[in-house]
């Protein structure tokens, strides 16, 4: 298992080369770091002196991959390559454009985030499954027919819409809790519920469906029959043997997104003013702040390939048949 | 003068593509088969009627010009710099006027009292009257009475029209031997949708030129025309990313899956890059780098509608090249099966080439993957326009869109009282048509997933 | 003396006039007035070929049929009981204590994350009762598996197919049923582990005095173990009469026909010139894939597919390669089309190495060579038409020919085959297996070839449709002296059908010679135990 996990870890790596050249091409070759200077000072009668201390403010000034007035290494770290791009692997996230330590600034920030989508996500799991279960069991009727349309009409309505609504609703016609902010500690469960009540109902259109498909698929199979002539009853059969098959997918689709439940959600975050990291984000986006987006786009890519090697060890957990090598 | 924006081609080759797969479908009986039960389902057709309605409307949108003007300084005639759509013209009694400011559903005054000189010089705090639209009843100064008039009059009309239609078209013959569309002709449903579609239209259409049905927003504009106008882009989005998308994700797909070996190792490790990047952000860096180079590069881009325009096509560039993995992992995948099927290492056994195989036994056998796709991601791309919009990194601040309509509203949600129309017309446009998608992507999954059960749906 | 007292002893089942639709299409029957009884500890076949609605029958008895299927009219007596008319709850109890059912593909029939342990304990009554597991484990080793305590612990995965088929024979035996529905129970399995759960059966039944549905399309299996033969045919029984009549006399052509087809008998052999020189020649084959045990180390361990096999074929002979699953037959096959790598070894074809020949000299003489494949429905192109199936070779082996002299071929050899004219148009779906077979076998003889390889062609067809197939095969051999190399695991089919043959096991080759010599007195234990394990029509 050590071994395996080792493995994966070095599998990571190129992909992460990747991630970062690529971030790199888009952030300083697509765009030389002159004209984003340029924007970030407003674009007209903007002086090349200006320009140069913003950048130089800011470690832009040197040039991309390799520096002629400097000697031996420094020639290759003294760019913006190496201090841009290559200190991320060090978790050097460096400074944000306006002037802050992203570093402090994430680790601020992702308790909150945490704190809405850990919430969101088991809520939620909970519900979805429970309702599919229910559909499955009514399966071929009116209640399972009805269901899935409900459900499709849930998931075409736009995130945006339940948390404009919901805020309207709950917060501004009923004062049942604030509308947003956040305050740390306990206090901040009232500020929490709103976010949570409204991602958790988002998620049930689309949640329930598919769930319901990977229960329906595994009803079809064989070993269900074999189960129903041991003369088990359905809902046995529901629970015993159908939701422990079906369980495998769900498990594992989950433990994917568990790491990357510390980027937060970008706009439940952004309406209800939650302080944690997928605000964050857009507010940097917003302020096309870009040192952080970068900084975003690396710690997204390591979250998400940490996710895929918790999948894959929850799947030896979970499935008797997986064993990894 | 005929003006074509860059998406209006693109758009143009998306129908000319989707005619000449029908074309095919119509030659080939299995396919052919495959589709005709989507279109004896009944979700199947009451959301393909309801589908065809938004994409001609899209289609309208489409055919854009620039209107000739005579100029008395010049005395010669100029084209406007301003371009305009056929849908424009169509909806001219609608659009044609603007209000001052914010009126609601079918008002006929302004939303906000204002202080109104009077000919007496005595100022009044008073709900000023609207100037083009709600207080200028055609057949009785009931508004509850003449929306009854106005509505009764469009449903005779779209009954004289259906006659005419039912007399002119479908009973001549050539209709009776074709065995795709006479049963769509004898279909009950096709005809019920059909015929509540039109009425809804003409309705709007009727009653929107004497009301503003859905209100007017902050600047008096009709909030029922930017709805409509809002269609094309949603369409455009839906569409227009997915043609980006599949040449990358059918030809990669393929080659990591059929050829194997290090272009498969190649190309997995190309997507799983791609992959590992959260969406939000990719998408997120990429057009934040566009409008950097807009900014800095304001010469090229200097009609405000070709800029929109741009902007526009430049974000289902992005959205296409950030969306094609998962597609493509699915095609490598089914391509892979399809190596070891027998009757492709049938035709290996005659030494066909690589080349042909793909062409003739993996490409059309893989199809159905492609379409289940398409449908299915158009309704989510729908739905990711508003949001991108949301976030600033949509489409342009002045094209129309409902992700603008939405953003705007966060505002007017916040004023008192509430301005709440802009918001339900969004809600209701995008509703509609994200949700007749769905139900069409279903019947369609349904229809061409062999695993899929047709016992349950 | 036995049968005198089951005639005595009352009836346990009683099926009368049942009939069966679908519920989209209630016009169409597919189960017509069927009746019959089971009578306590009898054995009874139920024997058609597929889609005669044998299955639904059984699965009508137990009552689990899909939901979209609907019992129009009919009675099902169990025990004196209409168990089409009693509560879902008390058929829960009859599925529980009376009657089980054990399946064809015993690998889907298990829930692949339940421990064996967990999925017999709830085929008991009492299934939390402290010495479960001791009843388990008796269980398990009274169907022959002797290391129950340990396969009790297991996964379905980490069995082989013989051993599931026993755990689910366990599983339906836990409760003592008086009757056992046993569908297609050893389809799956290969022919010697066949014969040991068929035993098992006959055992069981003796030992526990319970009654067997048994459903089979096989003649010579259901004549092993029953005392009763049902035929049925699309839908409608159209012979019943105990096993013993049946086999010596049956009435009905159908049977006659059914009982003629199971035994193939080749009508005319022709002598086979011995002087004249190899069609195909294969001298000590390897076939090794290699298995990474992992990314970083250099340790590479082989599975050995086909490991140093040798063989001839004289032009206008048959030789048929023989094997159990896995014995590497079927890579034989694949490794002479070049559709898999050789590791070592040389395949010479009319005296020309395939394996050396470049690429133009190859696509001049890969028409010499064809293979026809075992599933008729996965090797045509479902999205293309027949005629563009056949032709595809044609056009592309040999482009000297102009579109006229194709069509000409086609026309011909689609009639040759069997087929109508109008079938060239026509989609691979519209057809039904034993057509497709005749498309497949249309497609490479186009070319001419001298040696066709067959890679278990009839093994997916019923056995009327195989004789079929295989007449038409031997007919084309007589006229145009073509040699095949026929791959199959039925050693009774290929000893009347081959001149010589190989038997493979594990990827060695165990014995090759003429096949008189080695079906009437091999040398070799394995081929014995194999030729042992066919079962034969008692009559």
């Amino acid at each position: 298992m050590i071994k395996y996990i080792f493995k994966r870890i070095i599998y990571a790596i190129p992909i992460l080369i990747g991630v970062n050249l690529l971030t790199f091409t888009l952030f300083f070759v697509v765009n030389s770091p002159d004209e984003v200077a340029r924007l970030h000072l407003g674009n007209k009668r903007v002086t090349q002196e200006q320009i140069t201390s913003w950048n130089e403010e800011r470690g832009y000034n040197n040039p991309l991959f390799y520096n002629s007035s400097e000697s031996g290494l420094n020639s290759f770290k003294e760019t913006i390559f190496y201090e841009k791009s290559f200190k991320l692997f060090l978790f050097d996230f460096g400074m944000s454009d306006s002037g802050r330590d992203i570093k402090y600034d994430i680790k601020e920030r992702m308790w909150p985030s945490l704190a809405i989508a850990l919430p969101s996500l088991l809520v939620g799991l909970f519900i979805n499954i429970t309702f599919a279960l229910f559909f499955v069991f009514f399966r071929s009727t009116k209640v399972d027919y009805l269901g899935v349309i409900f459900c499709v009409a849930l998931m075409s309505i736009s995130s945006l819409f339940y948390i404009i609504g919901g805020q309207y609703l709950i917060s501004k016609l009923l004062h049942l809790v604030p509308i947003s902010g956040y305050e740390h500690g306990y206090e901040s469960i009232k500020f929490l519920i709103l976010p949570v009540v409204i991602s958790v109902i988002y998620g049930i259109g689309s949640g329930t469906r598919w769930y319901r498909s990977l229960f329906l698929e595994e009803i079809e199979k064989d070993y269900v029959r074999t189960a129903k002539s041991k003369g088990l009853s359905e809902s046995a059969v529901l629970f015993n043997h159908v939701f422990k098959n079906a369980l495998i997918p769900i498990l594992t689709g989950v433990v994917v997104i568990l790491p990357l439940l510390f980027l937060g959600s970008l706009i439940v975050e952004s309406f209800f003013g939650i302080p944690g990291l997928g605000s964050y984000t857009i507010d940097a986006i917003q302020s096309q702040d870009f040192a952080i987006v970068r900084a975003m786009v690396f710690l997204g890519t390591i979250l998400y390939i940490l996710g895929l090697v918790l999948t894959d060890i929850s799947y030896t957990l979970v499935d008797p048949r997986v064993r990894l090598k | 003068m005929f003006t074509f924006l860059l998406t209006d081609i693109f758009f143009y080759m998306i129908v000319i593509s989707i005619i000449l797969y029908v074309n095919y479908v119509r030659k080939t009986p299995d396919i052919r088969e495959t589709w005709s039960y989507v279109f004896r389902n009944k979700t199947g057709i009451i959301s393909s009627v309801v589908l065809f309605f938004f994409i001609s409307t899209a289609l309208l949108d489409s055919i854009h010009f620039k209107e000739k003007l005579y100029d008395t300084e010049a005395d010669k005639y100029v084209y406007t710099s301003e371009i305009k759509s056929l849908l424009d013209i169509i909806l001219l009694p609608i659009h044609k006027n603007s209000e001052k400011s914010y009126s609601s559903p079918f008002s006929s005054h302004l939303y906000s009292k204002e202080t109104v000189k009077f000919t007496n010089n005595k100022d009044k705090r008073i709900y000023p009257d609207l100037l083009y639209k709600g207080n200028h009843n055609k057949y009785s100064d009931d508004n509850a009475y003449n929306i009854f008039i106005t509505g009764s009059i469009s449903i005779i009309k779209i009954l004289v029209l259906s006659f005419f239609i039912y007399i002119i078209i479908f009973r001549r013959e050539i209709f009776k031997n074709n065995s795709f569309l006479d049963p769509l002709i004898r279909n009950k449903v096709f005809f019920t949708s059909l015929f509540s579609m039109s009425l809804i239209t003409i309705l709007l259409y009727d009653l929107g030129s004497q009301y503003y049905i859905l209100g007017t927003d902050k600047v008096g504009e009709d909030v029922l025309y930017k709805s409509i106008k809002s269609i094309r882009t949603g369409i455009l989005i839906g569409t227009l990313t997915t043609i980006v998308m599949l040449p990358f994700a059918i030809f990669l797909g393929i080659f990591a899956g059929y050829i194997g070996g290090i272009v498969d190792d190649f190309i997995q490790y190309i997507y799983t890059t791609l992959n590992s990047i959260p969406s939000v952000l990719l998408i997120a860096s990429a057009i934040l780098m566009l409008q950097v180079y807009m900014a800095n590069n304001p010469l090229e881009f200097e009609n405000i509608y070709e800029r929109a325009d741009l902007r526009l096509f430049f974000l289902c560039m992005i959205l296409g090249l950030t969306s094609w993995t998962g597609l493509c992992r699915l095609l490598r995948g089914e391509s892979m099966k399809l190596r070891e099927v027998e009757y492709v290492q049938a035709s290996q056994t005659f030494g066909l080439n690589k080349f042909s195989i793909i062409i003739r036994h993996i490409v059309p056998n893989i199809m159905h993957i492609v379409i289940i796709t398409v449908v299915l991601d158009f309704s989510a791309l729908v739905l990711a326009e508003a949001v991108l919009s949301y976030v600033n990194i949509g489409v342009d601040p002045t094209t129309y869109s409902w992700g603008n309509m939405i953003n705007a509203a966060r505002l007017e949600m916040s004023r008192e009282p509430v301005v709440w129309w802009s918001l339900f017309s969004a809600f209701l446009f995008m509703f509609v048509l994200v949700l007749f998608a769905n139900l069409f992507s279903d019947v369609v999954r349904d229809a061409f997933d062999p695993r899929a059960n047709k016992n349950y749906e | 003396m036995t049968r005198e007292l089951i005639k005595i002893m009352n009836n346990l089942l009683k099926i009368k006039n049942l009939c069966l639709n679908i519920k989209s299409n209630s016009d169409e029957e597919i189960l017509k007035n069927i009746s019959f009884e089971i009578k306590k500890s009898e054995v009874v076949s139920l024997i058609g070929e597929s889609g005669s609605g044998k299955s639904l029958t059984a699965l009508s008895i137990i009552r689990l049929l899909e939901k979209s299927c609907k019992i129009k009219k009919g009675e099902i007596i169990f025990s004196g009981k209409n168990i089409l008319r009693i509560e879902e709850k008390e058929m829960r109890m009859i599925r529980k204590k009376d009657i089980s059912m054990i399946f064809q593909e015993p690998m889907r029939s298990l829930n692949p994350v339940m421990s064996i342990r967990d999925q017999l304990k709830e085929s008991y009554m009492d299934y939390n009762s402290k010495d479960i597991n001791q009843e388990i484990i008796k269980n398990l080793i009274s169907v022959g598996i002797k290391d129950a305590d340990r396969v009790i612990n297991l996964y379905p995965h980490q069995l082989s197919g013989g051993m599931k088929q026993r755990v689910m024979i366990a599983m339906a035996i836990a409760c003592k049923p008086k009757l056992l529905i046993a569908d297609e129970p050893t389809t799956s399995l290969d022919v010697t582990i066949q014969k040991q759960v068929l035993d098992l059966l006959i055992e069981l039944k003796e030992r526990l005095n319970m009654a067997i549905l048994f459903i089979t399309h096989d003649l010579s299996v259901a004549s092993q173990i029953s005392d009763k033969i049902i035929v049925m045919k699309s839908g409608e029984i159209i012979e019943s009469n105990p096993s013993n009549i049946f086999f010596q006399n049956p009435e009905n052509l159908y049977s006659q026909s059914l009982l003629e087809s199971s035994s193939y008998k080749r009508k005319l052999k022709k002598n086979i010139n011995s002087e004249s020189s190899d069609v195909l020649d294969v001298k000590n084959l390897k076939v090794f894939f290699k298995e990474k045990n992992s990314i970083l180390s250099r340790n590479f361990s082989y599975i050995k597919a086909v490991d140093d096999v040798s063989f001839k074929i004289k032009p206008g002979s048959t030789h048929a390669i023989v094997g159990e699953s896995g014995s590497g037959k079927t890579t034989i096959a694949k490794a002479i089309m070049g559709l898999s790598h050789v590791t070592s070894g040389n395949i010479k074809i009319c005296n020309k190495n395939v394996l050396t020949m470049n690429g133009l000299e190859k696509r001049n003489f890969r028409k010499n060579y064809q293979m026809i494949f075992q599933d008729p429905f996965s090797s045509l192109n479902p999205r293309m038409r027949v005629g563009a199936i056949i032709k595809e070779g044609l056009c592309f082996l040999r482009p000297e020919l102009d579109t006229k002299d194709v069509d000409k071929i086609l026309y011909e050899i689609i009639k040759n085959v069997g087929l109508d004219e109008s079938s060239l148009g026509k989609y691979p779906h519209q057809f039904s297996g034993g057509q497709r077979q005749r498309i497949a076998i249309a497609r490479v003889l186009v070319l001419n070839p001298k040696l066709l390889i067959c890679d278990e062609p009839t093994s997916s067809l019923d056995v009327t449709v195989q004789k079929q197939v295989l007449d038409l095969l031997m007919e084309i051999q007589d006229k145009t002296n073509i040699s095949y190399l026929f791959i199959s695991h039925d050693i009774k089919l290929i000893s009347n059908i081959s001149d010589t043959i190989s038997v493979m096991h594990k990827g060695k080759m165990v014995e090759s010679g003429i096949t008189s010599d080695i079906i009437n007195n091999t040398a070799n234990d394995y081929t014995r135990n194999l030729l042992q394990s066919v079962p034969q029509i008692k009559k």
